[in-house]
């Protein structure tokens, strides 16, 4: 355990920049101002978080450096509750997780930052924007940082009020002000389940903290060491379980709360009405950061999540089925946007599928690529609205290469990179998921994971689905014929479309934009390029998402071109991951596995010798080169068969019930909405309020009137009748006493 | 024959740094009003003083804080954790009350200087009855600060409720002091003591057990007034409503909190339960279950009047009364404490309890003065109609205070409620427990009339013109502290408590 006072400036220094922003901001009415404080702000965020991490300039070894030892560097703000037994500091740590997770949300927040400057230039609510973008930085970190479930759950309420502020950001259009609440109300379900959870934790194990640490001489044992002491066996694999009020409770309960978080089966619906927000915040937090939290807490809680089977079986299933269910809704949009959110949807249901199938550092290998890819697309897109002036519809691209070819070429390599194609980052993430999802029986205890095969087919035809929705995508935006002139070529075609236009996007636009003119360009129109400040970003995520993927290669392709164990990635995510109920009932692989790690740990240098790799046995490594040759043909006949189709007919039409988002919404209002509505109105409100409460209420007022008034009857204002009152009450004190005292004496 | 003489006097052990705060309080004073009889009108000057007088007063009692638990005076002052914090809040009401009432002394041509030498005599009283561990100094106290009070509610001369107030307070008053002293007889004529500590040791082999029972019943009556719980509160609305503004927030955060300062002592440590006597035995109980069920009674009553109320200043009045409820819980909890820490810690959360109180009522009571204007004519709920963002900042914090109030996480009036709870639910007995609940019932109740104020401030239309008050330095001053105080307490609460429970009472210093 190190200390590192310089902690708390990660999670400050956007909340001093929010401050800045929030009160002098409209004061100063000036872009140039808010900009800097805000990027600042994030910058130096940034610079201490990588600094500690990698211990540049600090007394300790860096949280990720191999020299740490797993030990997490630690910040004790203050005690925030101690009440008995229970303790909640404000204290920070950052340990190979968080350590991870800090480093890219603040780099990548740091370019979308910068990326925003651009694109929200001109706004009248700059500074509040920027304000509310700060408090977020602020609140995710806070999130991750938390060394204790609790303030950890302050950073997630946190991130959960930041996105509904800037969902909500155009507050004049409806359908921004609609997605706001959605969002909102969406999560709240999901964070009742963390609640839930955390308490169960703590009647559990009596603690809420993650790590070991001493406070105030005071020793803290963490939630997960709890477990590890007293925790001897996995729960059962039963549904029973769910409900026995054990680790699996906590499990499910848990995960409900990172399914509304991260917009997983049946709470995912929000994600796309999202993007009503400014783009910037897609990128950020409804792609990049925000939405992997429920990852986070899954991972973070991996000690729990090993022992309840159960639970993991449901997060693999859950995940799986987001998974194919989203890429397939996301085949069928025609709003770039609202692709790119239905990939993220389905990307979070890789995540998760990793997760359920024990494969926790791939999780969070491919949270991070997709951080750097996700942005990488969001802010291309973004890039792209911008200089089509605020065109979101892909049906009215087209040939876009030709006018903005920086943006072009590095969306190029976002599309390959989420397509699957090796080298890129993509890759390297998608196809562990898809290795470990095929191999998870012998990752679990024998009999524990019916159906991984039926897994694996899915997220293969998924992994197909999203090379074909990619390629759509990039297909309709940056090749085939200009289509923003359409309208003006075909006048009659026009009046249709037009109208069907105003009616569908009149909202997508922000409020400056809604005078400017009715959607159909100027005849001169021509898509510009971003001017640098936007497409430095998208440069830098580019490059990102072309080699972010190296730091995680597995030793079944590293060793091909005889790198030997270059995946960096995993080994620093070891010390997180709990080695708890891994006893016994393993193959021969994961065990071997183990071993490993302690060999690898005692030697902390993180030298890759190569009888560290005994257990790669030959036909584990072939069979998982083999898969990943199949996965990259599977990347390659998506791409050629979206190229084929849409290449030949972009504007082909697509399945009318995938477009409708196989009707969800519609479900959802007409079967949980609406009744609610209708219970509400007519028995909460009509019945309960108006009936049950306002009588009570009338009925006090009446009571207090027909009686010439309870409390204004003693209330008279006559000296005489306070005097009188007392005396009563006196008689009844004393009279009670003489009780008393009657039973002393007889 | 000298000799003897000797031995039967009783040299009173002198300490004026015993009370080195008290004094610097009443000479402070006396100072003030012999200044103001020779050039009269000074507010500032005598307003510096007052607050210089009580800074040093504080500074005093600060220094004495190490000190280890005694007492001084033969046995009649006590240097202990009690008076520690309890002090410490009349202190910080005072300053609080001086600087909101230049707004209101200003505008209505109060005399000030008798203003702020009443308001240094009251403080002076208050200190006495929480440093008073003789039952003696007790009333001594509790009448300079009653008197001082009586003439205070009446200060606005030319107002014909104010007069009513300062006539019902005084006769009131007096009729309560009756029982009080009466019930200070009969303890007497018990325990052949007035001292706290002798009391306490007295209990368990009195002279006439049945005189206890009934000097207890006295008692509670007394202080039951003092403390305004039900059915002794009757007083209460009429009195804090008549009352200028400043002086109505002032009596419910200071006197309040000094009345349960010796109700505190009295019971809690001078009629402990003695193990193996039937009178203490029955003393303690009947105390325990009679102040249960008034702590029950007068939240209920205080939330479910305060809810009618159309009037901010009477619904906060009702508010104080509810409150004085909840505080009461801890105190019930002190009292069925099973060990001498956690009874220590029950008093240092009642005592907390008075501080995140004060600090929010006094800040509310800021806001109500400033908006009331001359003679309070705005104190109507329709008078805060839609002011919200026409005074943003009066407003929020306004909204701020209520939330305390009502309890809300992460505010002053939260960690208060919690921490005067839990030792009366640690106790584990079911009335205790049942009282708990209602406790928290009535805390929901209470969000009903203090949300109502929120939703008046900014979801209603003001069909009347709003003229903004201007906010003089003194007042951004108060609002600022009273602000911050509540986050402070609210999430730092801990250090408070620390420091407030960190000096046992004397009694279980001596028992170690």
């Amino acid at each position: 355990m190190t200390e590192n006072n310089f902690l708390s400036l990660i999670i400050f220094a956007p909340l001093v920049g929010a401050a800045i922003n929030g009160f002098l901001g409209k004061r100063m009415k000036n872009e140039l101002f808010s900009g800097v404080v805000a990027c600042t702000a994030v910058g130096v965020a940034c610079v201490v978080a990588f600094m500690i991490a990698f211990g540049i300039g600090t007394p300790h070894a860096g949280a990720l450096t191999a020299a740490s030892e797993g030990k997490p560097v630690l910040d004790h703000i203050w005690t925030w509750i101690q009440v008995g037994g229970f303790r909640a500091d404000f204290g920070l740590g950052m340990d190979r997780l968080s350590g991870i997770y800090v480093c890219f949300i603040t780099f990548v927040g740091l370019l979308i930052h910068i990326f925003a400057t651009g694109y929200m230039h001109g706004d009248s609510g700059f500074y509040r924007f920027f304000a509310y973008l700060n408090l977020f930085m602020f609140s995710m970190l806070t999130l991750i940082l938390a060394d204790n479930y609790l303030l950890m759950f302050v950073g997630w309420e946190g991130v959960g009020l930041c996105s509904y502020l800037l969902i909500g950001y155009y507050i004049k259009k409806d359908e921004a002000r609609k997605a706001a609440k959605k969002a909102f109300v969406m999560n709240r379900i999901g964070d009742w389940g963390v609640l839930m959870g955390i308490f169960l934790t703590y009647s559990l194990t009596g603690s809420i903290s993650f790590f070991d640490k001493t406070v105030d001489g005071e020793k803290v044992q963490s939630v997960f060491s709890w477990i590890s002491q007293n925790v001897m066996t996995a729960d059962p694999f039963t549904w029973g379980a769910i409900i026995g009020g054990g680790l699996t409770s906590i499990g499910v309960l848990m995960f409900i709360g990172a399914c509304g978080k991260s917009a997983q089966i049946p709470l995912f619906t929000w994600l796309p009405d999202a993007m009503a927000g400014p783009t910037p915040v897609s990128a950020l937090i409804h792609a990049a950061t925000m939405v992997t939290a429920g990852v986070y807490l899954v991972v973070r809680s991996n000690a729990i999540y090993q022992l309840s089977p159960t639970a993991m079986w449901i997060i693999a299933i859950v995940g799986a089925a987001t998974a194919i269910f989203a890429a397939s809704i996301g085949l069928a949009q025609n709003d770039i946007k609202k692709v790119l959110a239905y990939s993220t949807v389905s990307q979070l249901g890789y995540m998760f599928l990793a997760c359920g199938v024990g494969a926790f550092t791939v999780a969070i290998f491919h949270v991070m690529t997709h951080a750097f890819f996700k942005a990488l697309l969001f802010l291309g897109s973004g890039s792209v609205i911008h200089g089509m002036h605020h065109e979101q519809d892909m049906r009215k691209m087209g040939n876009l290469r030709k006018y903005m070819p920086i943006t072009f070429a590095t969306m190029f390599t976002g599309w390959l990179a989420i397509a699957g194609i090796p080298i890129f980052a993509g890759f390297f993430s998608k196809d562990e998921i898809l290795y470990k999802t095929f191999a998870a029986d012998s990752y679990f205890p024998a009999g524990a994971f019916p159906g991984n095969e039926i897994l694996w087919g899915i997220a293969v035809v998924t992994a197909l689905l999203t090379a074909v929705y990619m390629t759509r995508m990039m297909v309709m935006t940056f090749w085939g014929t200009e289509r923003f002139h359409d309208e003006e070529a075909d006048v009659h075609a026009y009046m249709e479309h037009g109208h069907d236009d105003q009616d569908a996007h009149a909202d997508d636009h922000s409020d400056e934009d809604e005078e400017e003119h009715h959607h159909h360009l100027p005849h001169d129109f021509k898509p510009h390029e971003s001017p640098w400040v936007m497409t430095v970003p998208l440069i830098v995520l580019a490059f990102l998402s072309t080699v972010g993927g190296l730091v995680g290669v597995p030793y079944a392709m590293s060793s091909l071109v005889g790198a030997g164990d270059v995946n960096v990635f995993e080994h620093t995510l070891e010390p997180v991951i709990a080695k708890v109920g891994k006893n016994e009932a393993h193959s021969e692989h994961s065990t071997t596995e183990k071993k490993e790690v302690k060999h690898f740990f005692a030697e902390t240098k993180g030298a890759a010798t190569s009888e560290d790799h005994g257990g790669h046995s030959p036909e584990v490594i072939f069979k998982e080169r083999m898969l990943a040759v199949f996965s990259v043909v599977i990347a390659l006949l998506g791409i050629g068969i979206g190229w084929f189709i849409f290449q030949k007919d972009p504007l082909r039409k697509m399945p009318k019930i995938l477009e409708d988002k196989w009707r969800i919404d519609e479900l959802y209002n007409g079967y949980i909405v609406d009744p609610l509505t209708k219970v509400s109105r007519e028995g909460l409100w009509k019945g309960f309020d108006v009936g049950f409460i306002d009588g009570i209420v009338n009925g006090i007022g009446h009571l207090v009137a027909a009686l010439g008034g309870v409390v204004r009857g003693i209330q008279v204002g006559f000296v005489r009748s306070y005097a009188a009152f007392i005396l009563f009450g006196a008689l009844v004190v004393i009279g009670y006493f003489i009780y008393y005292g009657f039973k002393l004496i007889g | 024959m000298n000799t003897i003489l000797l031995q039967n006097l009783v040299t009173p052990n002198v300490s004026l740094q015993a009370v080195l705060p008290e004094m610097i309080v009443a000479f402070t004073g006396i100072i003030v009003m012999i200044y103001d009889s020779f050039m009269p009108k000074q507010r500032m000057v005598t307003g510096a003083l007052s607050l210089i007088g009580l800074a040093a007063s504080a500074f005093a009692l600060f220094s004495m804080w190490g000190e280890a638990p005694a007492s001084s005076w033969n046995g009649m002052i006590a240097n202990d954790g009690l008076r520690m914090s309890f002090t410490l809040v009349f202190l910080f009401v005072s300053a609080m009350t001086i600087l909101i009432s230049t707004v209101w002394t200003e505008r209505e041509n109060v005399p000030i200087g008798e203003y702020h030498a009443l308001l240094l005599f009251a403080t002076f009283g208050m200190m006495f009855m929480a440093a008073g561990n003789d039952m003696v100094i007790i009333f001594l106290g509790l009448e300079t600060l009653s008197i001082a009070t009586y003439v205070m509610a009446g200060l606005r001369k030319s107002d014909l409720k104010s007069n009513e107030s300062a006539m019902k307070y005084f006769i009131l008053g007096s009729f309560a002091s009756a029982f009080l002293l009466y019930g200070m007889a009969l303890i007497y004529g018990a325990t052949a003591s007035t001292n706290i500590t002798q009391i306490a040791s007295m209990v368990g082999k009195a002279n006439f057990p049945a005189l206890l029972l009934i000097g207890g019943a006295m008692l509670i009556i007394g202080f039951g007034f003092k403390v305004a719980t039900v059915p002794f509160h009757v007083w209460t609305p009429d009195v804090y409503e008549g009352a200028p503004t400043p002086v109505t927030g002032f009596m419910a955060a200071g006197p309040k909190a000094s009345a349960f300062a010796s109700f505190l002592r009295v019971f809690v440590i001078g009629f402990p339960l003695v193990s193996g006597a039937q009178a203490s035995a029955f003393l303690h109980e009947s105390w325990v279950t009679a102040l249960t069920v008034m702590a029950i009674l007068t939240m209920t009553v205080g939330n479910i009047s305060a809810i009618v109320q159309n009037n901010v200043k009477r619904m906060l009045a009702y508010s104080s009364i509810s409150h004085a409820g909840y505080a009461m819980v801890g105190f019930i909890g002190a009292g069925v404490a099973k060990t001498m820490q956690d009874r220590d810690e029950a008093i240092a959360a009642v005592a907390f309890y008075m501080l995140t109180y004060a600090v929010t009522n006094l800040g509310a009571f800021a806001i109500v003065t400033l908006i009331a204007q001359k003679n309070d004519r705005r104190t109507e709920f329709d008078d805060y109609n839609g002011i919200g963002f026409k005074s943003p900042v009066l407003a929020f914090s306004l909204s701020l205070f209520m939330l305390s109030l009502l309890g809300l996480p992460l505010t002053a009036g939260f960690m208060g409620k919690v921490l005067v709870f839990r030792p009366a639910l640690e106790a584990g007995s079911t009335l205790l427990t049942v009282m708990v609940v209602i406790a928290v019932v009535n805390t929901a109740i209470s969000a009903y009339y203090y949300l109502r104020l929120i939703v008046v401030m900014f979801f209603r239309e003001r069909t009347t013109s709003w003229l903004e008050p201007k906010v003089s330095g003194a007042l951004a001053a108060v609002l600022i502290i009273t602000i911050l105080g509540v986050f402070y307490f609210g999430i730092f609460s801990d250090n408070v408590i620390e420091k407030f429970s960190g000096k046992p009472s004397v009694q279980s210093a001596q028992i170690k």
